[in-house]
């Protein structure tokens, strides 16, 4: 995709949902921000997530046939290279023990459907940056082998 | 000893005309931070500038007197207050009041009736997020200590003024690289007292220095009797092949008359040779925790090492994307400068290691 290479110097993002008109909503608002990638199944997911390339913030549909949301973040979650990789909850329905469950399994924040695009910005933005201050207080950390 | 590590719980400040929902939060909260409760806007501004206050605030929109907006704004307009995240707490939940808190400074929204996993996880976020901040507002010093002795105290001023996340990254951008080095300095050095070495260098260093911080570059290290400069970082600049080819021409001018004045005082010293190249590289902070350093990596910096070694004395070595970049912004900026303008001769290709193509090479001597 050229357009995730014009600028290499952005944060990416990963888009998982199956419905094509929400993918197309949410790219819209970010593409001009952020590096956006997208995939339409958990399996796709996964393996955009273990690509070589890096991601920085994953929002995941829950709703999805084959895979659904909470697999695919649990797989993420287990697996040391990639569990550091924030995940935001997109879901239409609102249920307590629903999003407890997600915590649970890792998950940063929620965002609920329908979607509204400030609220959508202002919680990429917060743990875009919140991830960006932990990978680099990971790297001094590490460079002082105190991890 | 266990006592003094103990960590200073956080405190939250929950705002809402509604007792109950007061006593619903505040219960939720109380185990992990200190909590205090305002049951209007007044009281809530009055625990905010006060000598305790709080970490971050849940602020209710809908209240009597003043209400949710108007405190946040006032928050936000008081510098002892601005820092403080508030997170909205809200029944009605319309993108355009979303959109009017969040302008107004706020961190987020937690929609009524609340969720206790919502309000613990994004109270954890913001409260998270702002210790970093914290954390890393030791960056102005750091700056300080790393930047002060290379850069003017004008790009200091301008680095403070970039957000954080545009410090931290390595990034990959357009920059011009200077290496200029003394000739024959080591030879000198040995008919030289420690004293007179000493003495000699740092004259000649000074006068370097001076010629890279006029246009606004970086010293990115020194090395002996010559040094490594940076246009076009840390600080985004277009016209950075324009200002290194002037230092480089400054340097030469500025180190012939010395030249002259060492000679006249018998002190002979030799001339100096530069090599700037302009292209992509790798820049951000490197290094261990307790040695970080700003740099620049990537073939680039040793193409322009190349040219400076292979230079002459009074020789400035150059390529052909840092030439016509330069003479680009020079008529754009209308500069006239008759050494810039002086002819560049080519010296026709050399090949590189680590770079695919042979590249043609330009030459102007200053003497």
């Amino acid at each position: 995709m050229a357009a995730a290479n014009d600028h290499p110097e952005r944060q990416v993002i990963l888009i998982v949902d199956d419905s094509p008109d929400s993918i197309a909503l949410i790219s819209g608002l970010l593409n001009d921000l952020y590096r956006v990638k997208v995939a339409t199944n958990g399996k796709d997911a996964l393996r955009i997530a273990f690509s070589s390339d890096p991601l920085d913030l994953i929002l995941l549909d829950i709703m999805m046939p084959g895979m659904d949301g909470y697999e695919v973040c649990s797989h993420l979650k287990k697996e040391s290279q990639i569990s550091d990789i924030p995940v935001i909850f997109l879901t239409a329905k609102s249920d307590v023990a629903d999003e407890e469950k997600g915590f649970e399994l890792g998950a940063v924040d929620y965002i609920t459907k329908p979607i509204s695009p400030p609220i959508l910005l202002a919680r990429i933005r917060t743990h875009l940056r919140l991830k960006r201050i932990t990978d680099y207080l990971k790297h001094k950390l590490e460079a002082s082998d105190l991890l | 000893m266990a006592a003094n590590v103990e960590q200073k719980k956080q405190t939250v400040l929950i705002v809402d005309d509604q007792p109950d929902n007061l006593a619903l939060i505040g219960s939720l909260l109380k185990d992990i931070y200190k909590t205090k409760v305002a049951l209007n806007g007044e009281k809530a501004l009055q625990i905010a500038i006060s000598n305790e206050p709080p970490d971050l605030i849940l602020l209710d929109v809908m209240m009597p007197g003043i209400d949710g907006y108007e405190v946040c704004r006032r928050l936000k307009e008081n510098k002892a207050t601005n820092d403080i995240p508030v997170i909205f707490l809200t029944a009605k939940s319309e993108v355009e009041d979303e959109q009017m808190g969040l302008e107004l400074g706020a961190a987020d929204y937690i929609a009524k009736p609340i969720s206790p996993p919502i309000v613990l996880a994004r109270v954890k976020n913001h409260l998270m997020l702002q210790s970093a901040r914290e954390y890393l507002k030791e960056k102005n010093r750091f700056l300080e200590n790393t930047f002060s002795r290379y850069v003017s105290s004008k790009v200091i001023e301008q680095l403070k003024g970039t957000p954080i996340d545009e410090f931290l990254k390595m990034d990959k951008r357009e920059v011009s690289i200077l290496f200029v080095d003394m000739r024959g300095f080591t030879a000198l050095g040995s008919r030289l007292t420690p004293e007179e070495v000493q003495e000699t260098v740092n004259s000649f260093l000074d006068n370097m220095v001076k010629c890279v911080e006029e246009m606004e570059g970086m010293v990115d290290k020194f090395l002996g009797d010559g040094l490594m400069a940076i246009f076009g970082a840390p600080l985004h600049n277009e016209t950075h092949a324009w200002q290194a080819l002037s230092a480089a021409a400054s340097m030469q001018k500025v180190h012939k008359d010395w030249m002259e004045s060492r000679q006249a005082a018998n002190k002979t010293v030799g001339a100096i040779g530069i090599g700037v190249a302009t292209g992509e590289v790798v820049v951000g902070n490197v290094g261990t925790s307790n040695r970080m350093e700003y740099t620049a990596l990537g073939h680039l910096v040793n193409l322009a090492s190349r040219l400076c070694s292979n230079a002459a004395g009074g020789e400035i070595l150059t390529i052909k994307e840092s030439l016509e970049q330069m003479k680009h912004h020079a008529s754009a900026l209308q500069v006239q400068d008759e050494f810039l303008t002086a002819t560049f001769i080519s010296k026709g290709l050399t090949t590189f290691k680590n770079i695919s193509e042979p590249l043609e090479i330009f030459s102007v001597s200053a003497c």
